[in-house]
């Protein structure tokens, strides 16, 4: 997989909003840059499940997993299949941003942007292959959703993992609060959508349960998964 | 056991194939946890094991893989039920036609650094599951599939400690021959060697991707070496994961092991009782090949590992003797001072370093487990333990990822009696200090007497001789004049005379000379000639590298003189290369963020300005002026940081000025943490710089903080302020709770939160006094508690 990381992302999780860039800072930027690509293994994992309405929620297919929410319903609301994904850039780059907390800590914070940056970009290059995968069954997909989205919440991404046997194929794990380890790793839930379907639920901050405390949002912006 | 163990002394041992994807083909549900099959469907799983014993299997393994407290969670299960139940069927199944292990596999959740769990919680864990196969009957005990070294050295000691089990070990690599971690087969074999009875390589990839890695597993470990692969690398078609290597294909892999020395095989995704029948047709009549031991002169962490057959630089400077800013750092807890001496030396060409942490007043034994956690989350180089206090350098070594040294072992009969065991046990390797009861010897001859003692009495206790490292001693030379060549002397004794390493510490020998450095270097370059091979020096004095890189040039060491090349190539001697004046104004270097022109400036304004009025009429007013630029967004946050540090950089010229009158510079004592459960800390490191721009003392406590760490810290130090982050939504909970903690037993300390999940109305919900949005804000909350 051939990654790059886009600049401009990196300086708008940096919370840059066009002031002067001076040229040491440009170049702090480019090397951090390409330190993150250097460091980063991306690794992924997904599969196919049909989507069962229930009650509750929607089953995934014949295992014992329910997603529930009305925020997650809705976003499948038009699809009977589903691809559950995780994706992760290794740890490496983790071990880096906190080596580079106590010799430079401005570095160490465009090295997090950098990699928040990748493991998106990395998402994105596995959204596509999922994309084409639909493609040939004349299918199309939704967008990505993420436990922590709307109030989709995050206490399933153990139960993520296990599905996905992530932990065995790709060094992924949770810890007690949900939070996936390596830190910079995403899971996903992408709606497979039959010929003649629309993707409901619009992707952008009105369909975002953290609208209103959302730090980009704030600053005028968004984090970039709208 | 004692049949088991004869038996891998002369036969090929044949363990079993998959569970997980045989019982996933007998319905097993998506999502649902295998382990629960040893109560519910117990049958579906003795037909499994039946199938492997009648394919030539010597060894089940029981369904346990995930039988651990954090997996069975959600089950309504105990681990007790589901090991015994998983062991009881596999001992069904194999009646006495073969052996049952325990199969145990990673926790799910990762040890710290990295995750949140810590190692004595996952030595726990561990502990119950292996108590309770140990109980339900199994014979051995099977660690596998291990991605974190840290996690696989707790469970393996957790096995060997509270069981008197076989334990056999083995890791997951991918092609890079790492671990997903970022472990290494040598990592993985030297972190093992001598503790469990073998060591191996599971799953990830087909027999052809780990025949390499398994040579190399061969040369490293004098263990019995075991492998387990995949039937080949997992191909997903319709949906479904497949594996390409049929049985007989597989066979023919596994033989090839064998002849290269492997004597334990067997198994992982994707094989099948076909597989193993093949297997062990294939083996009839094979003996385990006789191994060659291969000496190796190394130490490691679990992605580094450092050679010591050739001249390796020890850093000295983790140690308070004589350094009052260093002996501060430990009475306060600050792991940043130390972690950064530790980087500033690593950077600067050490290879290994020496961590001492040795005070009178301060508890040895923690602070050092302490330091060496900090240590290896941040710096990929081997430690080397030094102490002089048998339990601070045990429990070090046990949460140490990797070999390590131990400083020291003497001639002393007692000190022998104490260390050297611990040095077998955690197949550590040691410093032998050539004194004894009498103290220093005066003549070489009489050090290489007790060398030679020490030696004896380790190789007696099992341990390998290349483990075994001498220091002869450097004496003060303005006081011993005649004992520096006796030093020297005894050096190269140790050498030629008993083959072993020598280590030395060459800084004391100039003191209460002038001009150290010149004594210091001449020294090292003599040590060196005689022999030495591990100099513990000061790698930030850069003519002491100079001497290290020169020699490796004239030793014949850097082949083609490559590192020196790269190191000097571009560089010019010391006096013509002298640094330049700042010409520009403190006020300006802070606004611009130049970090790098800070100290310069700052010693130089010294020279006329007294250290309060730098502070007062110089950072504190460019840190206003960049804090108000950042608020009209004419700047973004990385120009704030680059500004904080440079206040940092003239910070630090300032206090090594005022250590003793600290106090007159500090406003005020503020606690941060980042809550329970939470690891996402970088926001709280940035409120951290900027109040200490601001004069505040910081005790940081880090991430993922108990309520129970901030309470005691906040009453010990009777703090006014406290601040709290956390990112997440689940873990805003946990600051809910410390901020109750805080308010009943501390009500008159002030809290105030920050974090991006945060608002000042979620704030005040959630019982904070206030709420920061940023870093600045939080000084203007300092402001108004300190005044």
């Amino acid at each position: 997989m051939n990654i790059s990381i886009d600049k401009q992302e990196v300086l708008r999780y940096l919370g840059h909003r066009g002031q002067k860039l001076e040229p040491e800072m440009a170049g702090l930027v480019d090397d951090c840059i390409e330190q993150t690509l250097r460091l980063i293994q991306p690794r992924w994992v997904y599969r196919r499940f049909p989507l069962l309405t229930e009650e509750e929620g929607l089953r995934l297919g014949d295992s014992q997993v329910m997603l529930r929410g009305k925020d997650i319903v809705n976003h499948l609301k038009a699809s009977r299949e589903c691809v559950l994904m995780a994706v992760t850039i290794g740890s490496a780059i983790e071990t880096e941003i906190r080596r580079s907390e106590y010799t430079q800590l401005s570095r160490s914070l465009i090295l997090d942007s950098c990699a928040t940056t990748a493991v998106e970009a990395v998402c994105d290059a596995v959204e596509e292959e999922i994309r084409a995968l639909a493609a040939r069954e004349d299918n199309a997909i939704t967008w990505r959703y993420s436990p922590g989205y709307g109030d989709f919440g995050i206490d399933i991404q153990k139960t993520f993992l296990r599905l996905l046997d992530a932990e065995k194929k790709i060094g992924l794990c949770a810890s007690n609060s949900s939070i996936l380890i390596p830190r910079k790793s995403v899971t996903a839930v992408i709606g497979i959508l039959p010929p003649g379907a629309h993707a409901s639920g619009k992707r952008g901050c009105e369909a975002c349960a953290n609208r209103e405390r959302c730090v980009y949002r704030k600053n005028g912006g968004t984090c970039g998964s709208i | 056991m004692e049949a088991f163990k004869e038996f891998i002394k002369g036969n090929i041992l044949i363990l079993d194939g998959a569970m997980g994807t045989q019982i996933q083909q007998r319905g097993l549900a998506l999502g649902q946890v295998p382990e629960t099959f040893n109560i519910e469907r117990a049958e579906v799983i003795e037909d499994i094991h039946r199938a492997y014993i009648e394919a030539g299997s010597n060894v089940v393994t029981a369904n346990t893989f995930g039988a651990n407290r954090l997996k069975l969670e959600t089950t309504g299960y105990s681990v007790q039920q589901i090991i015994r139940s998983g062991v009881e069927t596999a001992r069904r199944a194999a009646g006495k036609r073969a052996w049952v292990a325990l199969d145990v596999g990673p926790l799910g959740e990762l040890l710290q650094p990295m995750g949140t769990l810590t190692f004595d919680e996952a030595y726990e864990l561990f502990r119950e599951q292996v108590e309770a196969g140990e109980a339900a009957g199994a014979d051995l005990i099977l660690i596998e599939t291990m991605n974190d070294l840290g996690e696989l050295r707790a469970a393996a000691l957790a096995a060997k400690e509270n069981t008197s089990l076989p334990v056999f070990c083995s890791m997951s690599f991918e092609p890079n021959e790492r671990t997903f971690m970022g472990c290494s087969v040598e990592a993985l074999a030297m972190s093992l060697d001598g503790i469990v009875d073998a060591v191996g390589i599971n799953c990830s990839m087909g027999p052809a991707e780990i025949f390499p890695i398994a040579k190399k597993l061969l040369q490293w470990a004098d263990l019995p070496v075991f492998v387990q692969p995949n039937a080949g690398l997992p191909e997903v078609v319709d949906g479904q994961t497949v594996y390409g290597v049929g049985a007989e294909e597989f066979a023919r892999y596994i033989k090839k092991f064998v002849e290269a020395g492997v004597s334990i095989v067997g198994g992982c995704c994707g094989t099948t009782p076909e597989h193993i029948c093949a297997v062990a047709q294939a083996l009839t009549e094979m003996k385990p090949k006789r191994r060659n031991h291969t000496k190796h002169y190394a130490v490691c962490t679990p992605s580094a590992t450092v050679d010591y057959s050739q001249i390796r630089v020890i850093g000295e400077r983790i140690n308070p003797t004589g350094k009052k800013l260093f002996q501060q750092a430990l009475r306060e807890n600050d792991m940043d001072y130390i972690i950064k001496q530790a980087i500033s030396q690593v950077e600067a060409g050490a290879e290994i370093l020496d961590v001492n942490v040795g005070l009178p007043d301060i508890d040895e034994v923690s602070m050092l487990v302490k330091v060496v956690q900090a240590l290896q989350s941040v710096v990929d180089v081997p430690l080397q333990i030094d102490s002089s206090n048998p339990e601070a350098i045990e429990r070090a070594l046990r949460v140490y990822h990797g070999k390590a040294i131990i400083n020291s072992v003497n001639g002393e009969k007692k000190v022998m009696d104490t260390i050297l065991p611990i040095v077998k046990k955690y197949n550590a390797a040691v410093v032998a200090l050539t004194l004894d009861e009498n103290g220093i010897p005066p003549k070489a001859e009489q050090r290489f007497k007790i060398a030679h003692t020490i030696l004896t009495q380790a190789l007696k206790h099992g341990i390998r001789k290349e483990n075994v490292l001498v220091d002869c001693l450097t004496l003060t030379v303005s006081a011993q004049q005649e004992d520096a060549a006796q030093t020297l002397e005894a050096v190269r004794l140790v050498k030629e005379k008993l083959g072993l390493k020598t280590v030395l510490g060459v800084s004391n020998i100039s003191f209460g000379l002038p001009r150290r450095d010149i004594v210091n270097e001449t020294f090292l370059a003599m040590a060196l000639a005689n022999g030495l091979d591990l100099p513990i020096m000061n790698p930030n004095m850069e003519g002491m590298m100079q001497v290290v890189f020169a020699c490796r040039v004239l030793k014949n060491i850097d082949s083609g003189s490559v590192r020196y090349i790269e190191r000097y190539a571009d560089t010019k001697p010391e006096s013509a290369a002298a640094k330049p004046a700042g010409e520009r104004d403190l006020k300006e270097i802070v606004i611009k963020g130049l970090r790098d022109e800070a100290a310069a400036a700052t010693e130089k304004l010294l020279e006329e300005k007294a250290e309060l009025e730098i502070v007062n009429d110089y950072l504190i007013p460019a840190l206003d002026t960049v804090g108000e630029r950042y608020e009209k967004n004419e700047i973004f946050l990385p120009q704030l940081i680059q500004s904080a540090e440079t206040v940092q950089q003239a910070f630090e010229v300032l206090k090594a000025r005022l250590a003793a009158e600290k106090e007159g510079m500090e406003k005020g004592t503020i606690v941060l943490a980042t809550v329970k459960g939470d690891i996402h800390d970088i926001g709280k490191n940035i409120v951290k710089v900027i109040l200490e721009n601001y004069g505040y003392r910081i005790i940081d406590l880090g991430r993922d903080v108990p309520v129970e760490t901030v309470v005691e810290t906040a009453q010990k130090e009777q703090v006014k302020l406290v601040g709290l982050s956390a990112l997440m939504t689940t873990t805003v909970k946990s600051m809910e709770e410390t901020i109750r903690a805080l308010h009943e037993s501390c009500p008159e300390t002030v809290v105030f939160v920050g974090g991006a999940v945060l608002t000042p109305d979620y704030a005040a919900q959630i019982g904070a006094d206030y709420y920061a949005k940023d870093a600045r804000e939080s000084v203007e909350i300092a402001r108004k508690i300190f005044g």
